[in-house]
């Protein structure tokens, strides 16, 4: 008897799939580009968990947690202030399963008032054009903006609270 | 996010556990007491092939340490003038790049082997008029008290009105304060009382000791955070963990306490607080 093949029929022309890490790295990217290096993107990549309150929770390496087998593959996109002993404030944390990128589930503190933690919501993107139209939307939102100028600023004047003004010399 | 690690680690030089927590737990404000390594030599292990270099805040304190990453400027420790009394307490001033002031406070108050109750009462209540002192003068409220109270949560020097007056329920911390007598005393919250007790992810408390007393407790959550009432909404709550590994190594013995043979009779205690956006 001839062996079958029993696999499915295979289309081997799709297209590569951007991951919403592959979106995060090339924006952190830019955010060197637009501030010609004052500021700097990062994202690192930790195992997450949503928990029941509808978090993402990263998993701290030797943890209980990490554990848990239900683990996502999770990210963060940082502003990084080199001049500010590398200074750095997560703008965003996202988390989807390794093998089914979308859904993506997304949090910021950019899209609450005051960071208040309590209503920390957690969204979501089902395709990668949602997803860009809320990372657009957090990344460009007033708070983002101000952090962003707020860095700059220090950064130029990287000690600014040793400065006397009382002091003419 | 910042994340804060306490440790009361015994006297004893736990420099390679100390920087193995903060690398696997992207410490950035490290707070020790009882440090029996030399602070030079923890920073210098710490900033080993990392970016964001560790400072140990100048001068130190006589009973904490304190090791942080933030711009050091930002970093500013509070004394009285002219040591107003022989009572001090640490207070720091933390003043991130992007965010309000906060005080935090780092407590190591006097042991039970040493004190009685009333004697830790007396300090609990000493500690509070030195972090009120501050307060006015900041003229704010965002203030954090973490370190090794050497009493549980539901001690009176805990709990006390005239104390630090913190309770378990958020609810009420929210309400602000409360009066007596036409005297207001703001609240605490004391986020500890959740990991008291057997459950899955932390140890009974943060201490163990054993004296065969009739009324004996075994285990003590003498490691402690309090948050007054304006911070509470910055708080992690899920982040708040008695930390009993670093990586593979574990920190507590056969019988899953503070192991105190290899490391530290207490374990550290870890959470973080989001005052970036305060």
């Amino acid at each position: 008897m001839s062996s079958r093949i029993l696999w499915p029929e295979i289309n081997k022309d799709i297209a590569p799939e951007r991951t919403p890490a592959t979106i995060l790295k090339e924006q952190a990217e830019a955010l060197s580009a637009i501030t010609g290096s004052t500021l700097k993107g990062k994202v690192n990549h930790f195992p997450a968990i949503l928990t029941r309150d509808k978090r993402i929770k990263f998993l701290v390496v030797g943890s209980w947690d990490t554990k848990k087998s239900d683990s996502l593959s999770g990210h963060v996109l940082l502003i990084i202030a080199p001049k500010l002993n590398n200074y750095e404030i997560p703008i965003l944390n996202i988390a989807y399963h390794p093998l089914n990128t979308y859904p993506v589930y997304i949090t910021s503190d950019m899209m609450v008032n005051a960071g208040e933690m309590e209503k920390e919501a957690i969204l979501q993107s089902d395709s990668e054009e949602e997803f860009v139209d809320l990372l657009k939307s957090i990344l460009s939102s007033d708070r983002v903006n101000r952090i962003i100028h707020s860095l700059i600023a220090q950064s130029k004047d990287p000690d600014p609270l040793y400065v006397d003004q009382d002091d003419p010399f | 996010m910042a994340r804060f690690l306490f440790w009361n680690t015994y006297k004893r030089d736990l420099t390679e556990q100390i920087v193995r927590l903060c690398h696997d737990y992207d410490v950035d404000v490290l707070i020790l007491a009882e440090n029996g390594a030399e602070d030079s030599k923890i920073v210098e292990w710490l900033n080993r092939g990392v970016e964001r270099q560790y400072f140990a805040l100048y001068p130190q304190f006589d009973r904490i340490t304190f090791i942080h990453r933030y711009p050091e400027f930002c970093f500013e420790p509070l004394f009285k003038e002219p040591q107003m009394s022989s009572f001090s307490v640490p207070n720091i001033l933390l003043r991130p790049p992007t965010g309000d002031e906060i005080l935090l406070v780092a407590i190591h108050l006097p042991s039970k082997l040493y004190a009685e109750n009333s004697d830790q009462e007396y300090y609990s209540r000493e500690t509070m008029n030195e972090i009120r002192f501050f307060e006015a003068e900041r003229g704010h409220k965002r203030t954090v008290v973490v370190g090794d109270f050497n009493m549980n949560p539901f001690e009176t020097g805990l709990t006390a009105f005239d104390a630090f007056h913190s309770v378990m329920d958020r609810r009420i911390v929210l309400k602000e304060q409360r009066s007596i007598r036409n005297n207001d005393s703001t609240f605490f919250y004391n986020p500890m009382w959740r990991l008291m007790g057997n459950s899955v992810d932390n140890p009974p408390g943060t201490h163990y000791y054993n004296k065969s007393r009739m009324d004996e407790l075994f285990w003590h959550t003498f490691d402690q955070v309090l948050i007054r009432p304006s911070l509470v909404k910055h708080f992690d709550e899920e982040s708040l963990s008695i930390v009993c590994s670093t990586g593979g190594d574990s920190l507590a013995d056969k019988n899953g306490r503070p192991d105190k043979m290899k490391f530290s009779d207490h374990f550290p205690l870890f959470f973080q607080m989001n005052i970036e956006t305060i």
